[in-house]
């Protein structure tokens, strides 16, 4: 198997990001200058070093932040977001929770209740749904957090290091939740992680954000079998880690820029 | 059953206690009657004029609690209303407190050339003692709505009525409680206050009234039983906001554990 | 020769100067007025010097209890109701009334002068009057029982300002105080006196308590006699006592004082005191007092009357 990295832009792009800088007070350079396209139904991972602006990124994508400069384009889309803590109302059970978006957009009662318990069901709590949620451990928080992104039925799912606090096999589970959801669904994902396995085992694509202020220093394809079970035991699996890590380190070295590597 | 002995018990004994030192400084320094009554003679006082005793209560309780709930409404409304913007909070937060700073039984009588005699005015001032507390609590646990929760609101498109309603009123609940936990005890206190200049006396005297007649045909014992009456009317109310509190907080936020 | 129980100073002989003056303490009800006139005249006229008298007067003021201060020995001398003596004794308290400055009582029920109202019976019967009073004061307790009737009018707080407003009818009043205010700030007013009604105690009532009296009879008796002496002043020429009061009580003008102070001459001079002399008291009304108090229930038996008051020796 070999990646591929990509050319240019597709005009059928979903996000569009030209030359989007963010400062913030201070003289703080966050984001120096990054050109991005993403297509309608990519799953597309964000990765890079602590402090690389992967997280403003994506916030400037969801319309949280504004650029400093650049443009940001976004297609006709409904958007979901998960955020790294997964901010469910403590007052609010998890169905309660998962309804929010559909009664902020004045869905009916009863709709709302049954394609609430049908997005937890989709994420393996549908016996948790009258749970508050400090009864509820970290991992059935995050999918909650998920099922609440997908009950608007999102074309666009942007997650922020949803799995970071994670433990390792729970992280690994909801992992494979997340790409099942997606092969049923195909909407256009762009995830923020740190992990580089993460990123391969989920993604088409994976783009590596490195130096200060941020820049693309590697934006490439994975081309592996998703349906095989295993997966992450696969030598090519393993080899694109390797890869992309030393593009990290290379990257963390130089002062970064857009590398074609065969 | 221990238990609840050992949470009894104590208390129990202090208050024999007490009973006993107060029945004996009036034997062992000989105080009069109208000073300072015996426990026993503030129970016969409480018995002879029961029925007395027990309609003012009725009546000081109903403008008691009808000045806390509209304390409890108003108070929250006007603290969301000072939450919606730093400018109005400015501007209208000074006269709040000023009105807070005026002392009752200074403005009381003004109440009653208001607003009448009897409830009216009983139930106004009870209003103004109590809903401060409601005001500044509201207001402090709007304030303190997690940044997060308010980003999460924005994220999904909420307008101003909804983040009100589903976020910020039920992120301040706590703070809510505490300030109707003050309110409780100062609407009794405003309700009695009140009653010194506003209330009906004769026949169709609540509390306030009553404990300012004894004082003055010197029946002290009769004072007393009313002023008993008074806090346990007091405890009252704040037992039940506890108790409201403690069922909102414990299913909402699992956080108040008392 | 000591007394137990009296200050160290020997007992003034009667009439007499002393080169050291028995130093006493005499607690007022309230504000200076002309309802005390008698008593700065006396202060004025150097009365109480002569009689060997130091005394300070001490105005009330509204939560000022002055039976009680007197009965707890914290003052010598108080002015107080005739009917709290016999409440406050019979609630323990040891009060003997001295001096009834007031012959009459001086409460009434005001309404405005153009009310439709001809007597008590008429305001009491009306629902929707509302009166002014404090209900648990023997006078208005008595003016309830004869007059009071089911769904009758209303009694609610003494309040003068809601009175003057309108929410109020009718107010309770002190003879020389509201009705004269009003009348001067040209606001015309009836009083029911409730004196009309029988109910009659005296007022305004020189009291000691009875271990003082016991202790000090002669400080007591030159007290009464500086009492006499003062009012009989008083009555005749009021005005410099009168300009002095109101430098004292600054919310009362010379004006007022002048018309309060011929008001009350009718409670404080009558058929009795020029019989017996300024101040009198006799058993009969204390008698008669103490049985309508007692059927009001406000106190719980008739004492012995007679060692309720002391007069001319007794």
């Amino acid at each position: 198997m070999t990646t591929e990295c990509l050319q240019d832009a597709n005009p059928r792009a979903m996000i569009e990001l030209e030359r989007v800088e963010r400062r913030f007070a201070g003289n703080v350079h966050v984001l120096d200058r990054i050109s991005l396209s993403v297509q309608s139904g990519e799953f597309v991972a964000l990765t890079g070093p602590s402090g690389c602006g992967k997280t403003t990124l994506l916030r400037l994508v969801a319309g949280l932040d504004r650029p400093t400069a650049g443009r940001i384009v976004v297609g006709e889309a409904r958007v979901a977001y998960c955020f790294q803590d997964a901010r469910l109302l403590p007052w609010r059970t998890l169905q309660r929770n998962v309804e929010l978006p559909l009664e902020l957009d004045g869905v009916e009662s009863g709709e709302r209740a049954s394609r609430a318990r049908a997005a937890l069901e989709r994420v393996g709590l549908g016996d948790a749904t009258d749970r508050l949620p400090n009864a509820c451990s970290g991992g059935m928080v995050m999918r909650a957090s998920v099922a609440r992104a997908l009950v608007v039925s999102p074309d666009l799912l942007l997650l922020d290091e949803p799995f970071g606090a994670l433990d390792e096999v729970t992280r690994e589970e909801l992992d494979e939740m997340l790409l099942r959801l997606w092969e049923t669904d195909r909407m256009t994902v762009l995830l923020v992680t740190h992990s580089i396995r993460e990123a391969v085992f989920l993604s088409q694509r994976v783009v590596v954000l490195g130096g200060s202020p941020g820049r693309v220093i590697e934006d490439c394809g994975i081309d592996l079998r998703k349906d095989d079970p295993d997966l992450r035991t696969g030598a090519a699996f393993n080899e694109q880690i390797r890869r992309l890590q030393l593009a990290l380190q290379d990257g963390a070295s130089t002062s970064g820029g857009r590398s074609d590597r065969s | 059953m221990n238990g609840f002995l050992s949470r009894v018990l104590p208390p129990a004994l202090v208050f024999l206690a007490f009973l006993l030192l107060w029945s004996g400084l009036i034997r062992f320094l000989d105080i009069k009657e109208y000073l300072l009554p015996s426990p026993l003679q503030v129970l016969e006082a409480m018995r002879a004029d029961a029925g007395l005793l027990l309609a003012a209560t009725l009546r000081t309780m109903f403008a008691t609690v009808l000045g806390f709930l509209v304390a409890s409404v108003v108070g929250v409304l006007l603290g969301s209303l000072l939450g919606v913007s730093r400018w109005l909070e400015r501007g209208l937060y000074p006269p709040t407190l000023l009105l807070q700073m005026v002392p009752l039984i200074a403005i009381a009588p003004l109440f009653v050339v208001w607003f009448g005699f009897g409830m009216r005015s009983t139930v106004g001032a009870t209003v103004v003692v109590a809903i401060f507390p409601v005001i500044a609590n509201t207001l402090g646990g709007i304030r303190s709505t997690p940044a997060e929760h308010r980003e999460l609101f924005r994220l999904l498109g909420a307008g101003r009525w909804a983040t009100w309603w589903k976020l910020e009123l039920p992120s301040a609940t706590p703070a809510i409680v505490t300030g109707l936990r003050v309110a409780a005890g100062l609407s009794v206190i405003g309700a009695i206050t009140a009653e010194f200049v506003s209330g009906y006396t004769g026949d169709q005297a609540p509390l306030g009234s009553l404990i300012m007649g004894s004082i003055k045909t010197f029946q002290t014992d009769l004072m007393f039983a009313a002023i008993l009456i008074s806090s346990g009317v007091g405890f009252l109310l704040f037992g039940i906001v506890n108790l409201v509190g403690w069922l909102l907080l414990r299913r909402w936020h699992g956080s108040d554990r008392s | 020769m000591l007394l137990l129980g009296c200050s160290a100073d020997p007992v003034p002989e009667a009439g007499g100067s002393d080169p050291s003056p028995e130093a006493v303490t005499l607690q007022l009800n309230w504000l200076p007025e002309p309802q005390f006139g008698g008593i700065y005249q006396a202060e004025l006229d150097g009365v109480f010097a002569g009689e060997g008298l130091d005394v300070t007067i001490q105005p009330g003021a509204a939560g000022v209890s002055a039976p009680q201060l007197a009965d707890s020995g914290r003052v010598e001398f108080a002015v107080v109701g005739g009917s709290q003596i016999l409440q406050l004794n019979d609630r323990g308290g040891d009060l003997v009334a001295l001096f009834a400055v007031y012959q009459h009582d001086p409460h009434g029920i005001m309404v405005r002068a153009d009310s439709g109202f001809q007597n008590l019976s008429e305001l009491w019967a009306d629902p929707e009057a509302t009166i002014g009073c404090e209900a648990e004061l023997a006078f208005v307790r008595e003016i309830d029982r004869a007059f009071g009737v089911e769904d009758g009018a209303r009694l609610v707080a003494y309040n003068l300002p809601a009175f003057l407003a309108g929410t109020q009818q009718a107010t309770q009043c002190f003879v020389t105080s509201e009705p004269v205010a009003l009348e001067l700030d040209g606001i015309a007013t009836r009083v029911f006196m409730t004196n009309e009604s029988g109910f009659d105690p005296y007022n305004t009532v020189l009291v000691t308590r009875r271990a003082y009296l016991d202790a000090a009879p002669e400080t007591c008796a030159a007290m009464v006699r500086a009492f006499t002496r003062g009012w009989e002043g008083y009555l005749q020429a009021p005005e410099r006592t009168n300009a002095e009061m109101s430098r004292l009580n600054p919310g009362m003008s010379p004006k007022a004082m002048a018309l309060s102070a011929s008001r009350q001459i009718p409670l404080i001079r009558d058929e009795t005191t020029s019989r017996l002399g300024l101040g009198c008291m006799t058993a009969e009304r204390w008698r008669d007092l103490a049985e309508r108090l007692e059927r009001l229930e406000l106190i719980n038996q008739v004492p012995k009357v007679e060692d309720m008051y002391r007069w001319k020796g007794r």
